[in-house]
């Protein structure tokens, strides 16, 4: 998406009242630029925001002067997407007869936001740590793209892995932010513009000075995140970090991550993994499934699949047999009780059919969920 | 607070290293801690304790000395909570290349900072002496009672040949100079031409017989020894007897350490603090003084010292008149009549300095040479020791303690036992805790090895030669801490040895490269030794061509620090 379309798709939302969505892509647009002078606007307007928090005219106006500014400058230069990570062969093997990961063949491209999903022991925290050359290979090759001739603390400084469990940090969120700034090259003087916008956009801003314990487990994740995105870094792995979030926080950091990953400037690869498959397929490029150590990309798998498979989860009032009875007109290749919901795989039956199906048969559905496009296809399989 | 916040932050976005370790804070409550014991040494110092107090370690002894620690460990777990909070080499944050070096800076800096409060505390004591007494009177002063010291008869054998300086143009500037008693003359063969059984004297190992000491050349032993002056001391007066030509001893020395008696070395012209006095001139003035009867003479030394007591409120019970008298009186060879006591000297050099008062010859009847008088009034008395403890604790102040004194002699040290607090206190801060430990147990068993395999090679190298042993035993060592160096290399740069073991080898990879340098200006030095047999006995001596300098040692230090940065750089970004 081209720098206009991206300001356009701004002025959408705010037009719609979309205001935090709307406000976050302006950030967006600002952080592209690495202008400090629109840093300081955006900063001011955040500080005028919570003095007026009813304010929408002036809200809008507002951000249209800031609009109009990213207007007039000039673009910042679209990056390609090219792969910056190959791992070929990946395999890590525990113990002589224990478990095996792999091998897994990976192509990871900046700008793009790879899903890792698996049930608990399948190996994602061991892929995401070999990608982030955190732990040894049992075989296999990764190919750092950008690695030029620096030693192996200089690659790690520009791969980013956040484990489920975030570090512990000391003191107060904005000097720690600053701190890392300081070590990322930014200058003195743009050290507090950049480190306020990071909080702002990663709703940090009522807490900058609140210390780091103060904070809760989704917005530590937060401040990790800001801490990520001062690094500019070439690769973030993230491991399980909605495990701790409401799901409102959630799809918060998903969106945020699919968005500030394709930034114009710096553009990142994510891998992250997560349980949370239906949110992780949402905002991810590719998704990657991992069983039994083994990956299976979703992706190629799509592309094989029968298009006249219907693959759906669903939860009902009624008894067993009045759901077998409104099926039983559709070839039913699968048909489990999970405890809490059905799984079913129909052939040659559209959503259409299903849906009528059970309305004749008057079934009470309390929850529906089409995942004929979904992995969680994978853990029934 | 708002100018502490405006200051960290102005920190903060420049000089990460500094805001990370609290420089400003912490260097300013250093200097403040400085500044606060150099008051305090100035106020403990009063013109009563200096004649009583020893200064020297003063600050280790005192309550100020425990608060100094207590701010001490509290600034340090101030610091701690920052330092080892924020810790960007185990976020792989970008490091410079000389991020070490800088931490390893600042942490010495504040070790130097505050182990070195004690200097401050003595800087006080010294600006109060300073006041209290003035350099040119108190010269003087040690002038005068150095001078009347001679005559304040302590033990006969002060005035004994044994003490004698001998006149020009003995070269005994830098010399050792013996001589033997009677005892020990006859145990002693002839050699050299030397009759032991009659009186000579030994300077820098070469003997010379007095009387005909023309006819004696220096021999082959001592060939590399110019002797441009042939001494004939045949024509020294009175050479054999009492006499106040030989008496030796000062009471005061000026500007060297000086406390209590001491005895002058032979040529020693300063006789307390002015160089203008020439001993062998002023040794002329005492005997001429004493051979002449020269009441007035005498009695104007004595009422000098007595001025001198009287200034510094010193307890004297002395009566010039009387004393010179009785002086005069004496026959310095059969009998002492007059005498002043003192009290042990060992009191005195561990800074008892209680009044001096003793009754002279009452008790010393068994001596022969204390001979009683009858109907004396002699209790003479003059407590020295509070002069002499001024003395002392002047001199330490100006020569031995402070600055000066830590530059001139303790430097090095200070320097090197720093460096190992800061790298201590950097490794705890980059390496955890649990490695740490491991890597000190595991250096504490290889360490335990190499002691046993060394006992066990100085056991049974079966050399006589000293140097070659020694060699033999730094080769041992060399390879020991070689071979350790390179296995804890190659775990830390092996791809296939993982972190978890090459952690274990850092430790020990930190010692043998502290290690490694220092064996190697050792080796430097063993190798480049050379032997020399004495030509006039067997004994062969062990001489090097290199000696190592403290200096060398501080540049082996810091190539091994930056050793150790590398490594740790390089065990930081190594896979599980």
């Amino acid at each position: 998406m081209t720098q206009e379309a991206r300001l356009q798709e701004v002025e959408y939302h705010l037009k719609q009242e979309n205001n935090n969505l709307g406000f976050r892509m302006l950030l967006d647009q600002v952080l592209d630029r690495g202008d400090c002078k629109l840093f300081q606007q955006s900063i001011a307007l955040t500080e005028w925001m919570e003095e007026h928090p009813n304010d929408r005219n002036g809200f809008l106006s507002k951000t249209q002067g800031i609009l109009n500014e990213l207007k007039q400058q000039t673009p910042a230069n679209e990056t390609a997407s090219d792969t910056i990570i190959e791992a070929v062969a990946l395999s890590k093997t525990y113990g002589s007869n224990r478990f095996q990961l792999g091998p897994v063949d990976l192509h990871i491209r900046s700008g793009h936001l790879i899903g890792l999903v698996g049930e608990n022991g399948n190996g994602k925290t061991t892929l995401l740590r070999m990608l982030a050359h955190d732990l040894s290979l049992s075989s296999g090759q990764i190919h750092y793209r950008f690695r030029k001739h620096e030693d192996d603390y200089d690659l790690r400084s520009k791969l980013i892995y956040i484990p489920q469990r975030t570090p512990k940090w000391f003191g107060k969120v904005k000097d720690n932010l600053k701190l890392t700034a300081k070590h990322y090259g930014i200058p003195a003087a743009d050290n507090e513009a950049w480190v306020l916008m990071m909080m702002i956009r990663f709703g940090l801003w009522k807490f900058r000075n609140h210390s780091w314990n103060e904070l809760s487990s989704g917005y530590k994740m937060r401040f990790e995140l800001a801490r990520t995105f001062l690094r500019q870094p070439k690769l973030l792995l993230l491991d399980e970090p909605l495990a701790n979030l409401d799901i409102v926080s959630q799809q918060l950091i998903l969106e945020d991550l699919k968005m500030l990953g394709k930034r114009l400037r710096n553009p990142l690869a994510i891998v992250l993994s997560s349980q949370q498959l239906y949110e992780v397929e949402k905002v991810s490029d590719e998704v990657v499934f991992l069983k039994h150590g083994k990956p299976s990309s979703f992706n190629s798998l799509k592309q094989q699949e029968d298009k006249s498979l219907l693959v759906v989860e669903l939860d009902i009032d009624n008894k067993r047999e009045d759901l077998q009875q409104a099926l039983s007109s559709f070839g039913v290749k699968q048909f489990n009780y999970l405890g809490s919901s059905y799984y079913i795989e129909l052939e040659d039956c559209s959503m259409k059919q299903l849906l009528q199906a059970l309305a004749t048969h008057d079934i009470q559905v309390r929850y529906f969920r089409d995942v004929t496009q979904s992995t969680r296809r994978f853990f029934n399989s | 607070m708002k100018f502490y916040h405006k200051i960290n932050q102005y920190i903060l976005e420049r000089y990460p290293v500094l805001w990370n370790t609290q420089f400003v804070w912490i260097s300013l409550l250093g200097l403040l801690l400085h500044l606060g014991y150099f008051a305090i040494g100035y106020n403990v110092l009063n013109a009563e304790r200096i004649k009583g107090y020893n200064v020297n370690g003063a600050f280790f002894e005192t309550v100020f000395f425990w608060i100094y620690l207590v701010i001490c460990l509290l600034t340090f777990i101030f610091m701690s909570f920052r330092f080892y909070g924020h810790n960007p080499f185990r976020h792989y944050y970008p490091l410079s290349r000389f991020y070490f070096w800088k931490i390893f800076g600042v942490l010495l800096f504040y070790v130097l900072l505050f182990i070195t409060v004690f200097i401050s505390f003595e800087n006080g004591m010294r600006a109060k002496s300073n006041r209290l007494l003035s350099e040119k009177q108190f010269l003087q002063d040690v002038e005068a009672v150095n001078k009347s010291y001679a005559f304040l008869f302590n033990d006969i054998n002060d005035y004994y040949i044994l003490n004698r300086a001998y006149p020009a143009p003995f070269p005994l500037d830098d010399i050792s100079n013996f001589e033997l008693g009677y005892d020990t003359i006859t145990e002693l063969p002839i050699k050299h031409g030397i009759d032991r059984t009659k009186p000579f004297v030994t300077i820098n190992d070469i003997p010379f017989q007095f009387g005909h000491i023309k006819t004696i050349l220096p021999d082959s032993c001592t060939t590399k020894q110019i002797i441009q002056d042939i001494v004939d001391v045949s024509s020294v007066y009175g050479l054999e007897e009492y006499s106040l030509l030989n008496f030796n001893r000062t009471y005061v020395q000026y500007p060297e350490i000086g406390y209590g008696e001491f005895t002058m070395r032979n040529n020693l012209n300063n006789m307390g603090g002015s160089d203008s006095v020439n001993r062998q001139a002023l040794l002329s003035t005492w005997h001429t003084l004493y051979c002449n009867k020269d009441k007035n003479g005498i009695q104007k030394i004595l009422e000098n010292l007595v001025v001198v007591c009287n200034r510094y409120r010193i307890p004297h019970q002395l009566n010039p008149e009387k004393m010179t008298r009785d002086i005069l009186l004496q026959d310095l060879v059969k009998t002492q009549l007059v005498r002043t006591g003192f009290y042990d000297y060992h009191d005195l050099v561990h800074g008892v300095a209680n009044s001096t008062s003793s009754t002279v010859n009452k008790n010393y009847e068994t001596q022969d040479k204390y001979v009683e008088r009858e109907n004396r009034d002699d209790n003479y008395s003059v407590d020295l020791e509070q002069f002499a403890n001024m003395a002392r604790n002047r001199t330490q102040l100006q020569f031995r303690i402070g600055w000066r004194h830590l530059q001139a002699n303790e430097m090095w040290a200070f320097l090197f036992v720093s460096m190992a607090m800061a790298m201590a206190l950097l490794l705890f801060k980059y390496v955890q805790t649990r490695v740490i430990l491991l890597g000190v147990i595991i250096a504490g068993i290889i360490g335990s090895l190499f002691g046993v395999l060394f006992y066990l090679a100085d056991k049974h190298i079966h050399d006589n030669q000293q140097g070659h042993k020694d060699t033999m035993l730094w080769f041992l060592s060399m390879a020991v801490v070689v071979a350790i160096f390179s296995m804890s290399l190659i775990s830390i740069y092996s791809g296939k040895i993982k972190k978890r073991i090459a952690e274990l080898g850092f430790v020990s990879a930190v010692f043998s490269s502290i290690f490694l340098p220092m064996l190697l200006l050792i080796g430097i030095m063993l190798l480049s030794s050379y032997q020399q047999k004495d030509p006039c006995s067997d004994y062969m001596s062990t001489l090097h061509r290199f000696e190592p300098q403290p200096w060398q040692f501080a540049v082996g230090a810091l190539l091994s620090v930056q050793l150790i940065f590398m490594l740790l750089r390089r065990l930081q970004g190594k896979m599980e």
